[in-house]
């Protein structure tokens, strides 16, 4: 059951009691919380949600992925949640509802947290597109660009956005699957695993992490579209309770050990 | 084409086992997934009857031969990712002619759209016949695809399916020697002494040095979309094949074969080369059998410019003859010998075919008591860029000149035949000369390109300054230059420029001195100009809005002797030099006008003009009189530039084609327009000037226009817009043209004055050029090795001619470097920038030289490459630097200055970035451009100039110990690699990542994988284990070791265990 909706990271095998909310099953190359667990040097158990199996995310809410995650996770005293990117919209939930089965509420910890909107959505298609050379031509990713472009125009859903997108992955990426000698069912599942993330952030975005974010700390990097950075200074302020900016790359957020010190502080 | 009723073949009948097709037939599948519209592999056999062929008849003779034959009714399947072959029983086989309408006219289409059908590898037959009316003789055409067919298999097909045919006529039954089964032909196994001939024939070739110099790139998916060129060599041509076969004693194939490659060598190819040449291998016992039984041959050779042509033919012969001796190899074999060329498709040793085949092949014959005719069909594509198919018979040399048409098209291969007709001549012409310095030229090319170089004219007058005073002496009160304070007439002017003249005078600057002069567009600085001239100086312009350091810098190098300023300028930087303030214009005292127009010494400096390139200190470019005149009486005439006529004077001075707004006007009685500087960002200010005076020309850069062109364009219509000094986007010339202006696109570096070719572009649609070389100017293209190239084909864009600068002021070495003597054609300005003559004798700009250089077959623009790198926020400087022979064992190299100067402390530091700056530019660039090597630095080394010091960068490079090969990791990663498994993932990780430094634990994503990649592997992870596997388990699993232990998990332990099992 665990193995299913949570990674481990880190501990002995009993209940978790640091809880990490991301999705790190693309093959990125961001950092993720295995590499800042690594840096903690922490024996405690610390687990990693785990994205539910591809096309079964399909018509799952935000409070599905919660109630996904939150049976296992309510196992024992939990004293941390991190939250990584959009992860920490979800952070935000399963904070909220492990604070209701345990005496102490868990510190809340966010890595530039982000709430998706249908730009967020466009900006990954976008930058996928982008990564497919050079197994597609310039015009051709122009023309997969501009395809995105007219679907982010068309629709303000992020539903429909997110179908309209994974539609137009699907058409223009056929040709970079072909070339790299990929069979219809392989290009297929290269798709899919588009489109799970896609259903990740969609289902982000039926939560309001706002509450719970008011009382934690965020630790931001210095790219300037992720996490806070691109909010206006009116709305930033007040979104967290406290935050701590490095002069680090987002993707290399969660590998610095100068974080993973200020993260062991906060967790002590 | 109609067809009058659908019939089909028919392979129904169960067949024998299905084996594993040969790697020789897997590369003709390869082919068709790369290009999966393509029916590249369809071959065709048609004959044109003079009669009336009988469709009966002809379905049984076909069938017959289906049914005799064992390779006409073999098929193919696609299973997974394997290719297999079954042979069917005879017994439910049958081939069933469709009968196709066809016109005369449309013959040739209708038979190449039969022939151009793809066959399917799904178990059916692989050829069907159609029997075509209507044109003026019946014609019988069969389609069939390689893997059972080849060319040679039509002899016997032919002679057999008309003796079967006529004996089915003439008696009602087949002959009874056609009833016996044919075997396929089992080619036998190279052999071993062949194989290592080959192997040692292709040591250290790189196919990736194929690519022609003309044409286009390659698409990144090729429709393999065909055309052909006939062409008939000249009889000059045949008589030079003979001489040069009795002084090499070599067959008429290597002759031909010979001037080919030397073709191809003068084309970019090589000048190492490989040229296939298809052999038929049948065994002499079986030398009638069909089927698919030829081997393409790599001939390889290695162009040297100095072999005379008589040693050069021969050696061709050896190289012939010994590849025959050894043609028992499949080229297919030999593919993984090379380095894979980088381009994304192509797979293969040489991308040129030579064909030669003597016309008695295929002769005519007869069916049923009519005579027959064979036809050659094409299939409508190319397998190859270029395929020479050289037809021979007594009297004649015929060329079938198949092309890919994505990269070449009619046009350009029906030059290479022209310049292959003329080379095969001059080559005969002294077969001792060196095969270098023999032209590659067509009459056409000289015809093209000597038209366009056609450019004397008289220089008259021979400077500006005498041009300006005969004005002055024509008409002294019209208007010269348009202020902000009005008109100033050629009197005025004058007499500002005889001040001048006075004022310079008092300090000594005269006679050989070089004036600085510092003023806003109007007229005291032309009047500073002029009367520069008038004293015997040349002038330097120099922009105050400048840095004062750069100010200083020109100041110094210069040896200024004074300097001029207009009124309101302050100019940094000046120290002790005598700074002359210009009086208004308009203040200047009378002065008698001159008699006789002011001559000035037209091989004196007329100007002094610094350039910066994007590094460096500025370089000052010397122009003299001469070549200045020459610039403004071309313009005066290309502009119909005359009295009356007003230029705007809108280019700030300190560029030299600001020159042209102000002279032209000034040499030809017109006036010049002073624009103030907003009017190159605010066309309405632009637009009000153009309009109150009517200019006439209106010059800018592409970059202006772009910021003015909507406000002004409505203003333009009926006048000359000069547009040049950056590449001009199509956009920006689609918009100047519909402005309805005369829209003149200009090129020219500061080191040929101002403009040295000029062309007006009318076609929106048409790619741009940049016209004809200008007046007493000669535009060469030149080959890396100087060669000259003819039209169609890229290299550098070379000028010569009255435009040429003296050269650099104070710049010996920079100055012998850049305006080099040619050999052939004296001196030439290089300018770094990639040209091709156009059919139509206007030359098209490629881009600049220097930055672009070419690595296993990639161009790689080593610019771009650094600028990705400097996008990093951890990146200060970046250079990149090919290291190593390029047509061995290059590597394109990073040298990288980090913004912290911490990251370059400690291999662990310095690992770290690189490994993200890897990543970083993995994202961003096409692999094949990645560099493989980062280095980590303090600093970017730098020359004196203050430029990138890439010789010691590369000599740096060449020091640092090579990554460990995997034969030479140290023990315990030998030891975890122990594991056959994990052996065999490692080497699969090391293909899809095409890197070697793989090992057990290398992280397929942090390592340039990403999730198409991913996909890729986990395909041929499951192809290698029979293992079922997601995506997603790479993604969970994303190292060889992980991967292996998920492997064994799925599997349940010991099957997929390879360890200590010899595959």
């Amino acid at each position: 059951m665990r193995s299913n909706s949570w990674n481990v990271l880190s501990g002995n095998g009993n209940p978790a009691t640091i809880l990490a909310s991301d999705f790190p099953a693309t093959g990125r190359t961001v950092a993720g919380f295995g590499d800042l667990v690594a840096r903690l040097g922490t024996t405690a158990d610390a687990w990693e949600t785990a994205p539910p199996p591809t096309g079964s995310e399909a018509a799952m809410s935000g409070a599905d992925y919660l109630a996904r995650w939150l049976p296992d996770a309510t196992g024992g005293p939990v004293r941390t949640v991190l939250g990584f990117c959009v992860g920490s919209v979800f952070a935000a939930g399963l904070a909220a509802e492990i604070a209701r089965h345990q005496d102490e509420p868990p510190r809340l910890v966010l890595f530039d947290p982000e709430r998706p909107d249908p730009d967020l959505l466009h900006r990954h298609y976008h930058e996928l597109v982008g990564g497919l050379a050079p197994l597609l031509s310039a015009p051709e990713i122009d023309e997969a660009r501009q395809a995105g472009k007219r679907a982010r125009h068309e629709h303000d859903g992020m539903r429909p956005l997110a179908a309209a997108l994974c539609g137009l992955f699907r058409e223009y990426g056929e040709p970079a699957f072909r070339r790299t000698g990929l069979d219809a069912e392989r290009g297929a599942e290269v798709v899919a695993t588009f489109a799970s993330f896609l259903g990740y952030l969609v289902a982000a975005a039926d939560l309001d992490p706002r509450p719970q974010w008011a009382g934690a700390t965020a630790l931001s990097s210095a790219t300037p579209h992720s996490g806070l950075n691109p909010l206006p200074p009116e709305e930033r302020t007040g979104l967290v309770a406290r935050e701590i900016s490095f002069d680090l790359p987002h993707t290399e957020l969660l590998r610095d050990d100068q974080v993973a010190r200020t993260v062991a502080q906060l967790l002590a | 084409m109609h067809t009058s009723e659908i019939r089909t073949s028919t392979g129904a009948g169960e067949g024998t086992g299905a084996v594993a097709a040969s790697r020789k037939e897997e590369a003709l599948w390869l082919l068709e997934r790369l290009a999966p519209q393509s029916a590249a592999n369809n071959l065709s056999v048609a004959f044109a009857v003079a009669g009336s062929i009988r469709e009966d008849l002809l379905e049984q003779s076909l069938s017959l031969l289906v049914r005799r034959h064992e390779a006409l009714r073999t098929v193919y399947r696609v299973s997974g990712a394997r290719l297999t072959r079954t042979v069917l029983d005879p017994a439910g086989v049958r081939l069933v002619p469709a009968v196709l309408d066809t016109a005369p006219d449309t013959l040739d289409a209708d038979l190449t759209a039969f022939v151009g059908r793809r066959f399917e590898l799904d178990g059916g037959l692989l050829l069907r016949a159609a029997v075509l009316r209507g044109a003026d003789r019946e014609v019988v055409c069969l389609a069939v695809h390689h893997l059972v067919f080849d060319t040679l298999s039509a002899v016997p097909f032919l002679a057999e399916l008309a003796e079967a045919y006529t004996a089915l006529l003439d008696h009602g039954a087949p002959p009874p020697a056609l009833l016996r089964t044919v075997p396929a032909l089992v080619e036998p196994e190279a052999r071993e002494e062949s194989l290592e001939f080959w192997h040692k024939q292709l040591a250290d070739y790189d196919p990736g040095a194929l690519d022609l110099w003309c044409g286009a790139p390659d698409p990144a998916e090729p429709t393999l979309l065909g055309g052909r060129v006939s062409y008939e060599l000249s009889e000059q041509a045949r008589d030079a094949v003979a001489r040069l076969r009795r002084s090499a004693r070599a067959p008429e194939a290597v002759v031909l074969l010979a001037a080919y490659q030397l073709l191809l060598a003068a084309h970019g190819a090589g000048p190492d080369l490989a040229v296939g040449s298809p052999v038929d291998v049948r065994p002499r016992d079986a030398a009638g059998a069909i089927g698919y039984h030829v081997n393409v041959l790599p001939l390889r050779t290695r162009v040297t410019p100095e072999q005379p042509v008589r040693a050069f033919v021969r050696a061709a012969r050896e190289t012939f003859f010994d590849a025959l001796a050894h043609a028992d190899v499949p080229v297919d074999h030999l593919t993984g010998t090379v380095p894979r060329s980088g381009s994304s498709w192509r797979n293969m040793l040489f991308r040129h075919l030579f064909n030669y085949v003597p016309d008695t092949v295929l002769p005519n014959f007869t069916i049923g008591g009519a005579d027959a005719e064979p036809l050659v069909v094409e299939n409508g594509y190319s397998k190859f860029d270029l395929e020479f198919f050289v037809l021979s018979s007594a009297d004649r040399l015929r060329i079938r000149a198949v092309h890919c048409t994505e990269l070449l098209t009619a046009e350009e291969v029906t030059a290479l035949l022209e310049r292959y007709d003329a080379l095969l001549v001059a080559l005969a012409e002294d077969d001792r000369r060196p095969v270098g310095e023999i032209p590659v030229w067509s009459a056409r090319d000289r015809e093209v390109i000597g038209a366009a170089n056609r450019t004397a004219a008289p220089i008259d007058p021979a400077t500006v300054l005498e041009a300006f005073t005969a004005r002055v002496a024509q008409a002294p009160d019209a208007p010269a230059v348009h202020g902000a304070a009005g008109a100033t007439s050629y009197r005025q002017l004058w007499r500002a420029a005889r001040a001048v003249e006075r004022q310079l005078a008092a300090v000594g600057a005269g006679r050989g001195e070089v004036v600085a002069v510092a003023a806003a567009r109007g007229p005291e600085l032309a009047a500073a100009v002029l009367g520069s001239w008038l004293a015997g100086a040349a002038y330097l312009p120099l922009d105050p809005e400048h840095p004062e350091q750069r100010i200083a810098y020109q100041l110094a190098d210069s040896g200024v002797r004074a300097v001029l300023t207009g009124p309101g300028v302050v100019l940094p930087g000046t120290g002790a030099l005598p700074v002359l303030p210009l009086a208004p214009a308009a203040e200047a005292g009378p002065c008698p006008l001159p008699d006789a127009p002011v001559a000035a010494d037209p091989a004196a400096p007329a100007y002094l003009i610094y350039t910066s390139g994007s590094t460096g200190r500025p370089k000052g470019t010397v122009v003299g009189h001469r070549a200045l005149a020459n610039l403004v009486a071309h313009f005066g005439a290309e502009l119909a530039a005359g009295p009356g006529a007003a230029a705007i004077w809108l280019t700030t001075f300190s560029f030299d084609i600001s020159g042209l707004e102000l002279f032209v006007p000034l040499a030809h009685g017109g006036s010049a327009v002073a624009a103030p500087d907003e009017a190159r960002t605010d066309g309405a200010v632009l637009r009000e000037l153009v309009e109150r005076h009517d200019a006439a020309v209106v010059q800018a850069t592409p970059t202006t226009w772009r910021l003015v062109l909507d406000r002004v364009g409505g203003a333009l219509r009926g006048r000359r817009v000069l547009c040049g000094g950056e590449p001009a986007p199509p956009p920006l010339v689609a918009a100047l043209l519909a402005t309805g202006c005369t829209l003149h696109h200009v090129y020219g570096p500061t080191e040929t004055t101002v403009w040295s070719t000029s062309g007006v572009l009318t076609d929106p649609d048409r790619p741009v050029h940049v016209g004809r070389p200008i007046a007493n100017t000669r535009v060469r293209v030149l080959a890396p090795d100087g060669s000259v190239l003819p039209v169609g084909v890229r290299g550098e864009l070379c000028i010569g001619g009255a435009g040429l600068a003296d050269g650099y002021h104070g710049r010996p070495e920079l100055t012998a470097e850049r305006f080099a003597e040619h050999p052939l054609l004296g001196r030439l300005y290089r300018t770094g920038d990639l040209a091709r003559w156009r059919p139509d004798g206007t030359l098209e700009l490629l881009g600049r030289a220097d930055r672009q250089v070419k690595l296993r077959g990639n161009r790689i623009e080593l610019g771009e490459v650094e600028s990705v790198l400097l996008a990093h926020p951890e990146v200060r400087g970046a250079a990149v630097a090919v290291v190593g022979d390029p047509a061995a064992d290059a590597v394109l190299w990073a040298f990288v200055e980090p913004a912290s100067p911490a990251a370059a402390d400690g291999a662990d530091a310095a690992d770290g970035l690189a490994d993200r700056l890897w990543e970083h530019a993995g994202s961003r660039l096409p692999r094949a451009v990645l560099p493989q090597r980062f280095l980590v630095l303090e600093s970017l080394p730098t020359t004196l100039n203050d430029k990138t010091d890439y010789p010691a960068l590369v000599a740096l490079a060449a020091r640092q110990p090579r990554p460990a090969a995997p034969e030479d990791r140290p023990q315990e990663e030998a030891g975890e690699v122990r594991d056959q498994l994990v052996a065999d993932l490692v080497g699969l990780w090391q293909r899809v990542l095409e890197r070697q430094d793989v090992s057990g634990d290398t992280n397929f994503f942090s390592h340039g994988g990403h999730s198409l990649l991913g996909a890729l592997l986990v395909q041929e992870a499951e192809a290698l284990t029979g293992v079922r596997l997601k995506l997603a388990d790479l993604f969970e699993h994303p190292t060889p070791a992980r991967l292996a232990g998920c492997l064994r998990a799925a599997d349940g332990g010991e099957s997929t265990d390879r360890t200590g099992e010899g595959e």
